[in-house]
């Protein structure tokens, strides 16, 4: 790290949103989309 | 040798090339039995030319010019400030997307403003929500395409050793042509050049830099220089708090969820195309063009005290690159400006010849022969608008300045009927009023009361998304929430 906050952020950020994004590929890889965005209710219920 | 000749040259055989992408992308226009073609590009993009647009509409010209122009003026905050964008899109990407996308397809819309009428009203109502929804857009969206054009006129003028008000034409020309040829696939497709391009770019600007120094130095001798370009005490521009630069997280996923001339490229992706796949393709893209603002740090430590900070980009290609590798540097930076002028152009257009054209004639609505054309005509006649008003724009101003009041404006604007919409829908009178309450109110937060660039627009979101839910709520017994009817989609949600 370099001491400077912003720099600091700017790079632990880059980090943590790469890793996220890895993250999210394998487990929608291994795991799919079988989640409640299929079958929506937008009018206050809770399908 | 006289490199503006080269630059033109170059600038030529790009223009040819673009324009050529626009005409083969008119077959799909017409391959579709309504306007979903030009509008949606036949709804058929593919998993990489998908993500490149995105990058493209999302990054643009304004992380090379505008963020750079502020990393100079204020130092590691813009970096951190500009990279935090990602986090945003991505959120919007792995969780919002697919379910835009959907909801879009289920009531048969092709636009965002059209989407938003569907879903909140019908007969009158919903024409008038569209009516106003997309007026609203173009306003707004015209704020933010004028700061564009007018950077692109900036750093062409200076390449091609013309007037600004010249080189702005010279590229608008071409962005009109291609993009009234070819609709949203011709602005798809010229993205995916770009796109690489712009990464070129990037990489070729750090490697110049950290061959000259380290990061470190770089950061230790600015700190010396000023110790708030890297450790300041405020998150000024974004914010008078420290942290507040992290509330460009809320902002770019509310953003990046909302605007029309994102939101679309969602719509425009091809059943099978996987979101997460897209999303690790736009983070690996993302993570090489934040890169760029390290010129305007750069550029800081070697020559403080410009006053122009407009062109401290050129000024560091001029100074810093070799003609050739400046020369195409500058393509790819004016290419960067493009991608995002052509998508606001498309968008603006939707809204002028889909989206007012539907709201005014309602029933009595045009062929799709005519439908077509009047869109082609829309695309000529908004880059003509677009180019009468960009000289207005003061010379110097901060161009971030007008691209947060341009597309935070907007976002204020769509989060209650759109981002809220999604989850919990209200009526018509809700939209129309949290419409009204979220543009009036960041347009005060940012041009009356001095707010933060990213704390007015997130003050005007909140306004907006209050409004909607209360006025909807209490206008119920009014004007019922609309039955929605549920076309089957021809999309595969397979992923």
């Amino acid at each position: 790290m370099y001491g400077y906050w912003t720099m600091d952020a700017f790079f632990i950020s880059t980090f943590i949103f790469v890793g996220a994004s890895i993250l999210n590929w394998f487990l929608r890889e291994k795991f799919g989309y079988a989640d409640f965005r299929d079958e929506y209710d937008d009018e206050g219920g809770n399908e | 040798m006289n490199w503006q000749i080269f630059n033109w040259g170059v600038l030529i055989v790009a223009a040819i090339s673009m324009i050529s992408l626009g005409i083969r992308s008119k077959k799909v226009t017409v391959s579709t039995d309504d306007e979903s073609g030009f509008l949606l590009a036949g709804q058929g993009v593919g998993t990489f030319a998908g993500s490149c647009s995105l990058v493209a509409t999302f990054i643009s010209g304004w992380a090379f010019m505008g963020a750079t122009q502020s990393a100079y003026a204020y130092g590691g905050i813009e970096l951190l400030g500009n990279m935090l964008y990602t986090p945003g899109i991505l959120i919007t990407i792995f969780f919002v997307g697919r379910m835009l996308r959907k909801r879009a397809i289920d009531q048969g819309s092709m636009t965002i403003p059209e989407m938003l009428a569907n879903r909140h009203g019908t007969g009158n109502a919903k024409r008038l929500v569209h009516g106003i929804s997309s007026a609203l857009t173009i306003i707004f969206l015209i704020v933010y395409l004028c700061a564009q054009i007018r950077a692109i006129g900036a750093l062409c003028g200076i390449w091609l050793g013309v007037p600004e008000t010249i080189a702005s034409l010279v590229i608008l020309g071409f962005i009109v042509f291609y993009t009234s040829f070819g609709g949203l696939l011709a602005v798809v497709w010229t993205d995916v050049v770009m796109v690489i391009g712009m990464m070129l770019g990037a990489i070729v600007i750090n490697a110049q830099i950290l061959g000259d120094m380290s990061w470190k130095e770089l950061f230790d001798g600015l700190y010396q220089m000023d110790p708030d370009l890297m450790a300041p005490k405020t998150s000024s521009p974004y914010s008078s708090t420290l942290l507040g630069v992290f509330l460009v997280i809320p902002y770019a996923f509310l953003w990046t969820s909302t605007t029309p001339q994102l939101s679309v490229r969602y719509v425009a992706l091809r059943g099978k195309v996987k979101f997460h796949t897209v999303a690790l393709i736009v983070a690996a893209m993302c993570v090489i063009l934040h890169q760029v603002p390290f010129a305007g740090l750069y550029y800081r430590l070697l020559h403080p005290g410009v006053e122009n900070t407009y062109g401290v980009m050129s000024a560091y290609l001029n100074t810093y690159l070799h003609p050739i590798s400046a020369s195409i540097i500058t393509l790819f930076i004016l290419f960067a400006m493009k991608s995002t002028i052509d998508s606001l152009l498309h968008t603006m257009s939707s809204a002028v010849s889909h989206d007012l054209r539907k709201s005014i004639l309602g029933k009595h609505d045009v062929d799709q022969k005519k439908a077509l054309l009047i869109n082609r005509l829309a695309v000529v006649g908004m880059g003509i608008l677009a180019y009468c008003v960009t000289f207005f724009i003061p010379a110097s101003s901060f161009l971030n300045f007008f691209a947060y009041l341009g597309t935070g404006g907007l976002t204020a604007i769509l989060v209650g009927p759109i981002f809220i919409g999604i989850f919990w829908r209200g009526n018509a009178i809700g939209a129309i009023s949290s419409m009204f309450a979220g543009g009036t109110i960041t347009a005060l937060c940012l041009l009356v009361w001095n707010f933060g660039w990213v704390e007015g627009p997130l003050v005007g979101m909140a306004a907006g998304a209050l409004t909607y839910i209360i006025v909807s709520k209490a206008t119920f017994g009014i004007q019922p929430r609309v039955k929605i009817k549920r076309s089957v989609s021809s999309l595969n949600f397979e992923n």
